[in-house]
């Protein structure tokens, strides 16, 4: 890919400036709020994404940034630019749509030119341009196929150089990967992936597939109900999730209602849930007796050896379904006390012989288990 | 294999035939006054009617020579081109806001298709008044004019909405992300995607708005139009030369709405 070495992604602007920074953003279609109160700063040559269930406000999010909608209150600033009055096509951004938005009555090198015509770029560099933008997808000698003759991954490509070859400070895609199948999915996240790491442009990945946004992003933002629940790294979103939407969203987890009970050391407390003390890490300061959840992820609970001393904890509960699931067998169990745990056991030499109705001895690392408040934010 | 016992099939034989004599009839009926009249105009008579007394294009040229009908041929035509590029901008423009949502919006648009169901006769007066009480003196480019539009926009506007209803915003929005201000939007994106639908939707127009008569009948100044010149000729006398010019005015109506269809039946294939 040494084309992609001579098109810089994004105009020289201050080192430090980001690429993105959003004060205290808020919008509301009539008495909805779509989106409320978001602070958040992008930096440049990120690969951001933002992740929620549908309608938690991550596109209204985007478009504002992109200029498609109008904000109530806040600012946004593109390269330290505010920009919160300019309009879409005056704003250095450029979107992949969910949809590819490819105009159908252009060919592709049309389509892909566009947008250096509207700036009036001169013949020489639009062709020497396009030309780049054309090998960067890799669509040489699809230059004067119509939209409708190109296959799903062609027309995604296309997509991509339309907006590209711009040279975006930011480029914003909302959920473009969404209509493709499986296996044309994960093929164009990692050449997504790939692009954004030659090019080095601010990416800003809208997307509600968890999995997409784990695998991709530099840095995610969580949003539910118009806001910004966590922003952080795939490892600090999946090991430290904030409350218990993102621990519930965000990988397939325990959630644990319970009562603080030992608070004194720092980081960590034990959490009382129906009566079992689970320890538990914590990056929120919670105090003796205050309602808190505990998450336990899965895949985290595994059988207890055989052996009586284990210094990790043990739950005895009772298997009340079991689904095998390849690489690991799923275990819902129950305690005696009515807790109720899910575990991806992948001890399969163990599992095997467990059935509906045994006992068994469910054990997690010490650092397994994370408790939060019981509250959003 | 499946017999087809002897009775049911002479049955179904007796209903074919029935079949086709309807059908026939159903054409005849149809296109039987129009074959007479395409007939009766190369009758080599001076009375419009039969028998046949030999063939003839000379009411053709008559026609031609006629100053009252090229005359209302031209105003016809001019008004007919103007009325239907005035109606099929609006109309492109009424179907492109007619996509978003807004307050009162299917009371808006049932309003734009009210002039439809309004009788002609009832129309034409309307017309009248308002221009009188206005004070504008019946012209062919203000009253006439005015009256075709206002008579065509809302055909122009039910032929345009439905391909202008699935008009992608996101197209536009696209076109504005890669630096288009709102008129290049429109100039390079919605109109070349929707052009087909509205050289169609002009096409159209200009045929309803040729053969409009009633309200022009009202509105109508020194300016004939060829629907009420020829209204006014069939009163005044029964020239033999009528049958030729009722062709013409056909041949030109349908021509515009045949090449209309074409364009739009080829621009909804390669939209397909």
């Amino acid at each position: 890919m040494n084309v992609a070495a001579s098109m810089p992604g994004a105009a020289p602007v201050g080192a430090n400036v980001p690429a993105v920074t959003i004060r205290g953003l808020s919008k509301r279609y009539g008495d909805v709020p779509a989106v409320s109160d978001v602070n958040l700063v992008i930096e440049r040559g990120e690969f951001f994404s933002l992740l929620g269930p549908s309608g938690c406000g991550k596109t209204s999010l985007l478009r504002i940034i992109g200029g498609f909608e109008s904000l109530d209150s806040g600012q946004v600033l593109l390269d330290g630019r505010d920009v919160s009055t300019v309009p879409a096509y005056a704003r250095n951004t450029n979107m992949i749509f969910q949809n590819l938005a490819l105009f159908p009555h252009m060919t592709v090198l049309e389509n892909i030119a566009f947008g250096l015509r509207r700036k009036g770029v001169g013949r020489e560099e639009l062709g020497r341009r396009v030309d780049e933008a054309i090998s960067l997808v890799r669509l040489q000698g699809y230059q004067s196929r119509m939209p409708d003759q190109l296959s799903g991954g062609q027309r995604q490509r296309v997509a991509m150089a339309r907006a590209l070859v711009n040279q975006p400070s930011v480029l914003l895609l909302d959920e473009p990967l969404g209509a493709l199948d499986l296996q044309l999915r994960l093929k164009m996240q990692e050449d997504l992936r790939s692009l954004q790491r030659t090019l080095g442009n601010t990416f800003i990945f809208v997307t509600h597939d968890q999995g997409e946004a784990m695998a991709m992003s530099d840095r995610i933002a969580i949003m539910n109900q118009g806001r910004i629940q966590q922003v952080g790294t795939p490892e600090e979103i999946y090991e430290n999730p904030k409350n218990r939407f993102v621990a519930e969203f965000v990988g397939h987890t325990n959630l644990l209602d319970g009562t603080v009970r030992d608070s004194s050391a720092h980081g960590r407390v034990n959490v009382e849930c129906r009566g079992t003390i689970i320890p538990c890490r914590t990056e929120t300061d919670l105090a003796d007796g205050q309602p808190a959840v505990v998450a336990l992820r899965y895949e985290k609970l595994d059988l207890a050896p055989d052996n009586e001393c284990s210094s990790h904890p043990v739950i005895f509960a009772v298997v009340s379904d079991r689904t095998y699931l390849g690489g690991a067998v799923r275990l819902h169990a129950r305690a005696a006390n009515g807790l109720t745990l899910t575990g991806d056991i992948t001890d399969t030499a163990r599992v095997r012989n467990i059935a509906v109705g045994d006992s068994v001895r469910l054990t997690f690392a010490a650092d397994a288990a994370v408790a939060v408040a019981d509250a959003e934010r | 294999m499946v017999t087809i016992p002897r009775k049911s099939f002479a049955i179904s034989k007796a209903f074919n035939g029935l079949l086709v004599l309807y059908a026939l009839l159903f054409y005849i009926v149809l296109y039987g006054p129009l074959v007479t009249i395409a007939v009766l105009s190369i009758n080599d008579s001076s009375i419009i009617g039969f028998p046949m007394r030999g063939v003839t294009l000379r009411w053709y040229r008559k026609v031609f020579d006629t100053p009252e009908f090229v005359d209302a041929l031209f105003n016809s035509f001019a008004v007919g081109v103007l009325a239907a590029v005035i109606a099929s901008a609006l109309a492109l423009l009424l179907a492109l806001g007619f996509r978003r949502v807004f307050p009162f919006k299917s009371v808006l648009f049932n309003l734009v298709l009210m002039p439809i169901v309004m009788p002609g006769i009832v129309g034409g007066i309307v017309l009248l008044l308002f221009f009188g009480y206005l004070n504008i003196q019946p012209a062919l480019f203000t009253t006439v004019l005015i009256a075709h539009v206002n008579w065509v926009l809302p055909f122009a506007f039910l032929t345009l909405y439905p391909r202008v209803h699935n008009f992608d915003v996101a197209l536009e929005e696209a076109a504005m992300d890669l630096g288009a201000k709102p008129l290049e939007v429109f100039w390079y994106v919605v109109l070349p995607i929707v052009r087909s639908a509205l050289i169609a939707t002009i096409l159209f127009s200009f045929s309803l708005s040729f053969d409009e008569f009633i309200r022009t009948l009202f509105v109508t100044g020194y300016d004939r139009t060829i629907p009420v010149m020829f209204w006014s000729m069939i009163v005044d006398q029964l020239a033999p030369e009528l049958p030729a010019m009722a062709v013409v005015i056909v041949l030109v109506s349908a021509t515009m709405s045949f090449i209309g269809a074409l364009i739009s039946r080829r621009a909804a294939t390669r939209n397909q």
